[in-house]
């Protein structure tokens, strides 16, 4: 049991570091974009939409590592004051609501995202590159903030029953 | 349903779920799926995740990273220590000096970061031992960081000002410049406070030593030098939005570039310094757009339910008039403050507030500086005080979290004043702008 929950930490922040290279590369395009556009005049056509994706796979794919390591802001007014244990009995309830919002959330993305996979949908812009891999990566990030989720689920679970975290 | 049955619950289910713990992204989401399941035909979901999927691809959002990150590495470059240095050898001959000394280094690193964490965690670990050391009081120690520290949103470049721009519709360079003079007022209250207290309290303040007193002109001349690095690239990053050149993401992008040019010059560039600031960046923006998604959810299922309206017509039946809205939700800002933080307070209030508000005449950017002079109020209004918790992250362990509460009080009072001033001026926020960029 642990193992599996160590392959999934791992995949996270796997792919959480990852995604972090892409906020100097988006600096990097941005800064040869305005060098090119204001020096050698001629601009790019692909920086602009380009840097945009390298965000959005930022964000997306920093979800399920920013949950492991515990940074998604939450009130610990009352939270916080109490012992380990509550909590972990606590975060085993709002379990439920994380899992409605996720699932309904997955199956939503995939209906949207096998859409535009179908129709091979681009942005229609000048440069029109597909865009629906980016909807395949959301949904990628959906799920995996799901697994990340019940992992944590789990470890509660046993340190709930078992006393100690798996 | 009828909708006022139907905000009623979500407000309870929306707090009941915080007060357990459920971080926000998750529980503004789970609220606004369950909506949906409630009222509508659960393909309303695909529109809805349409609308988290453009948000992901926003142009405006691309400059939170990138200021973070600029942030990150400026932070790991030295370039607060020189800051503190060079404000510093002034201060000598004032009883106070050294935490005068760290307000306006604050303010100047301000603009340079955009995030009160990387402000108050960096002058936290420079400042604080400094103060200590001279045999500060503790209390004007740990007040003068922790309230400087919260400057970073008011001066431009702040990660704030963005992500209400982003909310209302507003011109984020507009915003930056809106913030300018109250964020000085509001630093400049905090000095004068300062110097009063130690006026009254000598012994809280001793002086510093006669040889730094008595250093030579020259040689604190010589000093600023070191100032010229850091002001040349605040100066090059907002210079480049307002002079209307760049926008805030490139201006944002570059600076990044500039702050690592920043660290090679001062020999502290390592490989390790980067990845911790990239790491730290994906953590931050990941945290804040995950809590965008949710609000999209949120706020596109309440207004399809009719929420917007109803809230905006139940305000206008309490016959307030224009100024006593703004007063009422002021005071529903500095209540939430108490509990919440900046980013959850806008996502619920703003989009709410922002139709009544332009409906009465007022102006959008103005009205994102009184947020934000909210915002300030709300990081040191306890329990959640969030500069009292960056703060606490860097004291020693004998200093207790009501003694940094406590430190904090007169700036909190103080920052009351300030707000009560540009809310009821408006013309200090917008000159800059008008002058500016409005011609």
């Amino acid at each position: 049991m642990s193992r599996i929950l160590g392959v999934m930490d791992k995949v996270s922040r796997l792919t959480g570091k990852f995604a972090s290279v892409f906020s100097l590369l988006t600096a990097l395009v941005i800064t040869y974009e305005i060098f090119v556009r204001q020096v050698l005049v001629s601009p790019t056509v692909w920086a602009a939409e380009s840097t945009v994706f390298a965000c959005a796979i930022l964000y997306l794919l920093g979800g399920p590592w920013t949950l492991l390591e515990d940074k998604h802001v939450r009130v610990d007014a009352l939270y916080g004051r109490l012992s380990a244990r509550r909590r972990a009995l606590v975060d085993c309830l709002t379990f439920l609501p994380f899992c409605l919002y996720l699932l309904v959330m997955i199956w939503a993305t995939g209906h949207y995202a096998l859409e535009s996979v179908e129709l091979g949908e681009t942005t229609m812009s000048p440069w029109n590159p597909p865009i629906w891999p980016m909807k395949v990566i959301m949904l990628l990030a959906l799920v995996m903030v799901f697994l990340q989720g019940t992992a944590k689920f789990l470890r509660n679970l046993s340190l709930l029953f078992a006393g100690r975290r798996a | 349903m009828s909708i006022e049955w139907v905000s009623f619950l979500i407000v309870v289910c929306m707090l009941g779920l915080m007060v357990l713990g459920l971080p926000l992204a998750w529980s503004i989401g789970a609220v606004a799926v369950g909506l949906v399941l409630l009222m509508f035909d659960p393909q309303v979901m695909v529109m809805l995740v349409s609308r988290v999927f453009d948000m992901s691809l926003n142009y405006t959002l691309m400059s939170v990273p990138l200021f973070v990150l600029m942030a990150g590495i400026l932070q790991r470059s030295g370039v607060a220590d020189q800051l503190f240095r060079a404000v510093n050898v002034w201060a000598g001959g004032l009883r106070g000096g050294l935490a005068v000394g760290t307000i306006i280094a604050n303010t100047v690193m301000a603009s340079m970061v955009g995030i009160i964490g990387a402000e108050i965690v960096t002058f936290g670990l420079i400042a604080l031992p400094e103060m200590l050391r001279r045999r500060y009081h503790h209390k004007l120690a740990l007040g003068s960081i922790a309230a400087g520290g919260g400057l970073a949103t008011l001066i431009p470049p702040s990660v704030v000002f963005i992500v209400y721009g982003m909310t209302a519709g507003c011109s984020v360079g507009e915003l930056f410049l809106a913030g300018i003079l109250p964020g000085l007022l509001l630093g400049g209250l905090f000095i004068v406070y300062v110097i009063f207290y130690c006026l009254r309290h000598p012994g809280a303040a001793p002086l510093a030593p006669l040889e730094e007193r008595q250093m030579p002109l020259g040689q604190k001349l010589r000093a600023q030098r070191e100032l010229a690095l850091p002001l040349l690239l605040a100066g090059g990053v907002l210079g480049s939005i307002y002079a209307g050149v760049a926008t805030p993401s490139e201006a944002a992008g570059v600076g990044v570039l500039g702050a690592v040019l920043v660290a090679l010059i001062n020999r502290r560039f390592r490989w390790g310094m980067l990845k911790d600031s990239l790491y730290e960046t994906l953590k931050i923006s990941s945290m804040l757009a995950w809590l965008f998604f949710g609000a999209q959810t949120i706020i596109g299922a309440y207004t399809l339910a009719g929420g917007t309206r109803f809230v905006t017509e139940a305000l206008k039946a309490m016959e307030l008039g224009p100024w006593g809205t703004l007063v009422f939700m002021n005071l529903i800002w500095v209540f939430l403050g108490c509990f919440l933080d900046w980013i959850g307070i806008l996502f619920l209030t703003v989009p709410i507030f922002l139709p009544i508000i332009v409906e009465s005449g007022f102006d959008p950017v103005w009205f994102g500086v009184v947020y934000c002079m909210n915002m300030h109020i709300s990081y040191l209004t306890p329990p959640f005080a969030p500069s009292a918790f960056y703060m606490k992250s860097i004291t020693p362990e004998d200093i207790s979290m009501g003694q940094i509460y406590k430190a904090t009080l007169p700036y909190l009072w103080l920052t009351f004043v300030a707000t009560a001033i540009v809310t009821a001026w408006p013309g200090l926020s917008l000159w800059l702008p008008q002058l500016l960029l409005r011609r």
